[in-house]
């Protein structure tokens, strides 16, 4: 064999080996995962936060396109901001990688029917999410829900079924099964479906409306006149109780979403995450004050005061007269026992809402904390005039002039505050003492006891045992 | 003041390919209407079959001579009107028997409403100078009756401000005659409609109104962008009644009705007699609430009972954005369905009517769901286009919340959705034929949706408006599967068409019921005549007619493929 032929031969086995392995890495990709590229969207005229969101979720499908979770964030989204038919590309490339993840073709299914996609397609991806995960009631009702849009009725009422059979306490679940047999003409069998999700959510007006329905085809029109009476009086109930689905929610960076998750997030207290949707809420609309206001509050409750003092100081800066800044910096202040600072900012609380007696309140125990008595009790007065009803105005009262030593006074408010609240311990302590202080022991005891099952560990129990008296008469 | 709302529209569907629009053919002359139930003769015949099928919708507009483009004031701002748009009615201005033209239109600055005149079959001449129809407003929606009983039709024009009201003068011109009439209707009103609730024979005026309008009002899309605000943003109005007093006069018995005392934000409606006891009831569409059912209680009042009726919510106990609304017998049961066109990502819902009993939600068994999802409707007629006997449906669409593409270059093209055309497979259910055609070609945004016989074939024809766009006249040049009628009910004791009269024909194999109303739709008003589409049938042996005052004649039957004029008196009387 010549060189020549040898060089020959030595560069046809290098080519072909290089083919082969380029062969083989294509290959390995293919089968390793989706080797398209990930949905490209418009964001310019997206909101910035928006837009970061969008591109970062991007970028990581780029970097790790066979990481089905990318791919699943990105999706969900994009989903969240009604991007469906580019989120459902994302889906369906991290149920190619994660074949064994119910989310994917839940997802799927839920965007496609929201779409309108034809029921044979939804129902393939339900078909999938139903052998991985079988036993999940949000989808069973979800699935019910496609079907009987598309008329497919006794399907329908087998998915309410079986998502009934999985958590009987499922409201959305029987309400749907009402209405799906209200659509078979049986209104007596849709009848007790219906009746059991107004029992389990009586402010459901979907739920009256179909029961006013139902009554009407059976002739009881009182009772469907009675029915469509609270449906106009309540709220439809939208939102299916959904863990898996939630976390798509969760991702929109939209205003109202935004909005509604931080208030369910106060609601519960959670103040980190109430935080930060509002730092998204505050760079959507920097002008508004009402978002660095909220910040300071939950940053206060979290015990970030010099934080929680700046995002306060700063909804003034852009103008909140709502006296709830003030209001929050004068706790702040108080919870720094630096008194006067708490009673300036209680002063130009009232002064934005001067017809807030509750404000009112709190200003005039400032005053007394500061030592200012006479200006106190007028606080008190317009208090009383302004929300005669309010208990806590005549306890503060009270107990200022408690502090004033005019016990006949003070005993006057604490018992228009038990009046009006007769089970407030605090009260219930307070005059009390009073009793206490003028001899009256018995009289005394009996209000301190009455106040110990309302607080156990409370004033009332503590002054109890200083005393040597049992928190209860013997025989009960 | 800053609100946001969710935006629920999907992306637009992909155009689909053009067409090229082939000739025009128009028929050589127009039938004329037959006095009484004697048939005289053929005098057009198109009940054949094609040999070849032709797309179904022609359009015409330019050789129809119509170039109206509407303006719908657009600043750039969002404001909520500009992207409701106007409706658009066909009606017979000047007594010569073929249809007139007259285009709302949307901006108080730029020109006025226009109106056109039929000068031959299919041919149309700008005649707005002299109509006294071309006044400026924000103009959104028309009605058409004869409200003074001259004979000749008027018309009330709703806008965002005062309402108008026109008096035909006899020969297709106009006076305003708004503040003498009595009526007064300042906020945003949408459709109106014409009809007698009480039955003097004077017909009354009912006014459906949306929201209290606050042009201050700044809403965003879920991504932040600025776009149209939904109406949950402003607070709903309640829609008027006004009682037709005679001489001319109008007074507002909305609360004294009852219709006054709820408050939703309304864009459609139609007056018909629902639950059977000769009395017309209305039926009302509202936006994102629950829809409104008045059942006239025959003593001046109403009640709302569209809950226990089934027609307050879809079958999923959900209220939705009702724009368009049409009564009609879909299933050939000859009780009245309605269907009504909403958002996209909701269905258009049909609600089959269970005779005397409410309504039912059969959307899916109809084959609209998947279909109607992915658009925005407005504007909805029933018409029987091939003749088969069953009623088909004309949809107009187009978003009122931005798309998922921008197009700073044109920045209503984010709106533009194709319009579509279902056809009736018999018994209600419904397939959309997405073939190209000229009416499901064009992407635009479109709201106004009327038909009639536009070039006196016999057939239907139709035409639309758009917003910021042109009004398109489209031509029935389909294939036609069998014969038709065409019949007027005139009531000679108030000299003008007996708006809710109820016309059934009965072939040997069939019966099939319409109404003469002329309402529905969106903001648009449709000629005063029951059209019908016979099938095969080649004679009937009787039309009935049921009489808004509850009388019911007979006419005899007769041939088909023709224009019948029936006179109240002039039949046998049913007992």
């Amino acid at each position: 064999m010549s060189s020549g032929t040898k060089r020959r031969g030595m560069m046809v086995l290098a080519a072909g080996s290089f083919f082969l392995a380029a062969t083989v890495l294509i290959l390995i990709r293919a089968l390793d995962g989706p080797v398209a590229a990930p949905p490209t969207v418009d964001v310019t005229a997206m909101s910035p936060p928006l837009q970061r969101a969008m591109e970062s979720a991007r970028d990581s499908v780029e970097q790790r396109p066979t990481d089905p979770e990318a791919w699943g964030h990105y999706g969900a989204l994009l989903d969240a901001h009604s991007l469906h038919e580019d989120a459902l590309t994302c889906y369906q490339a991290a149920a190619d990688l994660d074949p064994e993840n119910f989310r994917w073709p839940y997802y799927s299914a839920v965007v496609m029917d929201f779409l309108g996609r034809d029921l044979t397609d939804i129902e393939d991806h339900f078909a999938r999410a139903r052998e991985i995960r079988p036993d999940y009631a949000p989808f069973h009702f979800r699935r019910g829900e496609a079907l009987l849009r598309e008329g497919r009725t006794e399907l329908a009422i087998d998915c309410y079924r079986r998502a009934i059979q999985l958590e009987d306490d499922f409201a959305m679940a029987h309400r749907g099964l009402g209405q799906a047999l209200l659509q078979t003409g049986d209104a007596k069998q849709a009848q007790a479906p219906l009746e059991r999700a107004r029992e389990l959510t009586p402010e459901d007006s979907v739920v009256h409306g179909a029961l006013a329905r139902v009554y009407h085809l059976q002739g009881d029109e009182a009772a469907s006149a009675r029915a469509a009476a609270l449906a106009r009086e309540t709220e439809p109930l939208r939102a299916v109780r959904d863990s898996v689905r939630y976390a798509v929610d969760e991702l929109s960076l939209d205003p109202a979403s935004l909005d509604r998750r931080v208030n369910e997030a106060i609601d519960r207290r959670d103040f980190v995450r109430a935080l930060r949707d509002l730092n998204v809420l505050e760079e959507l609309f920097p002008e508004t004050p009402l978002y660095p206001l909220r910040r300071g509050v939950c940053l206060a409750n979290l015990s970030r005061n010099d934080d929680a003092n700046k995002a306060l100081n700063r909804a003034l800066e852009l103008g909140d007269d709502s006296g709830r800044a003030h209001r929050a910096l004068a706790k702040l202040s108080e919870a720094a026992e630096d008194w006067s600072q708490a009673l300036a900012h209680h002063q130009q609380t009232v002064e934005q809402q001067p017809r807030q007696a509750e404000y009112r309140s709190s200003l005039a125990q400032m005053l007394a904390m500061n030592g200012k008595f006479e200006q106190a009790l007028e606080q008190f007065r317009v208090c009383a005039s302004l929300a005669p009803a309010t208990a806590e105005i005549h306890h503060n009262w009270g107990t200022t002039l408690l502090r004033m030593s005019r016990i006949e006074e003070a005993s006057a408010h604490f018992q228009a505050a038990l009046e009006l609240a007769p089970n407030s311990p605090a009260t219930l302590f307070n005059l009390g003492s009073i009793q206490e202080n003028q001899g009256k022991v018995g009289d005394a005891v009996e209000l301190y006891r009455r106040a110990v099952p309302l607080d156990p560990e409370g004033a009332a129990a503590q002054r109890l045992r200083e005393l040597g008296v049992a928190p209860a008469p013997s025989g009960r | 003041m800053l609100r946001w709302y969710r935006d629920r529209d999907p992306e637009i569907r992909e155009k689909p390919l053009a067409v090229a629009l082939r000739s025009l053919r128009f028929s050589p002359s127009p039938g004329t209407w037959l006095l009484g139930g004697a048939f005289l003769g053929t005098l057009t015949s198109c009940g054949d079959s094609s040999p070849v099928a032709e797309p179904r919708w022609q359009e015409f507009t330019k050789a129809a001579g119509v170039n109206f483009r509407q303006q719908s004031g657009g600043t750039g701002n969002k404001a909520m009107p500009e992207i409701m748009g106007a409706g658009v009615a066909l009606f017979d201005a000047d007594g010569d028997e073929d249809l007139d033209l007259f285009c709302p239109n949307g901006s108080a600055e730029a020109g006025g409403n226009r109106f056109y005149r039929q000068v031959a079959p299919g041919r149309f001449e700008d005649a707005t100078r002299d109509s006294g129809l071309g006044t400026r407003g924000i103009a959104m929606g028309v009605a058409v009756g004869d409200m003074d009983n001259s004979g000749s039709q008027d018309l009330y024009v709703t806008h965002v401000g005062p309402d108008r009201l026109f008096r035909n003068q006899g020969d297709g011109t106009f006076l305003e005659v708004t503040e003498e009439s009595g009526i007064s209707s300042t906020r945003w009103s949408s459709s109106a409609l014409f009809f007698d609730f009480d039955r003097d024979g004077l017909l009354d005026l009912f006014v459906v109104r949306y929201v209290d309008f606050d042009d201050d009002e700044r809403c965003f899309d879920k991504a932040g962008r600025p776009d149209y605000c939904g109406p949950q943003t402003m607070p709903p109005v309640p829609d008027q009644l006004f009682h037709n007093e005679g001489s001319g006069k109008f007074r507002d018995v909305s609360d004294e009705s009852g219709i006054g005392r709820v408050a939703a934000a309304g864009l459609g409606a139609v007056a018909q007699d629902f639950n059977g006891d000769g009395w017309p009831d209305l039926a009302v569409a509202n936006d994102a609430e629950a829809n409104h059912l008045w059942i006239n209680r025959q003593d001046g009042t109403f009640e709302e009972l569209a809950l226990p009726w089934g027609f307050a919510f879809n079958q999923h106990g959900h209220a939705e954005a009702g724009m368009g609304i049409v009564s009609a017998d879909f299933d050939g049961d000859l009780v009245l369905d309605l269907f009504l066109t909403h958002l996209g990502v909701e269905t258009n819902t049909v609600y089959r009517g269970v005779d005397g009993r409410g309504f039912q939600d059969v959307t899916g068994t109809a084959g609209v769901a998947k279909a109607s999802m992915p658009f925005t409707g407005f504007g909805i007629v029933a018409l029987d286009a091939d003749l088969d006997g069953d009623l088909d449906v004309m949809v107009a669409n187009g978003r009122v919340f931005r798309g998922k593409e921008d197009h700073p270059d044109d920045p209503w093209r984010t709106y533009a959705e194709p319009n579509q055309w279902f056809v009736n497979q018999g018994s209600g259910r419904f397939q959309e034929v997405t073939s190209a055609s000229a009416f499901t070609e064009p992407v635009e945004i479109t709201r106004g949706l009327a038909c009639g016989d536009l070039d006196g074939d016999g057939d239907l024809d139709a035409v639309l408006a758009n917003v910021e766009g042109p009004a398109r006249l489209y031509r029935n040049t389909g294939e036609l599967r069998g014969s038709w009628l065409q019949v007027r009910a005139l009531d000679p004791r108030w000299n003008r068409d007996a708006i809710g009269a109820s016309i059934t024909v009965r072939a040997e194999s069939a019966s099939w019921r319409r109404t003469i109303d002329g309402q529905g739709s969106y903001q648009s008003s449709s000629p005063l005549v029951a059209h019908f589409g016979l099938g095969s049938a080649d004679t009937v042996n009787e039309i009935r007619v049921l009489w808004p005052d509850g009388l019911e004649e007979s006419f005899p039957g007769g041939e088909t493929n023709r224009r019948l004029k029936l006179e109240r008196g002039s039949g046998t009387s049913v007992p």
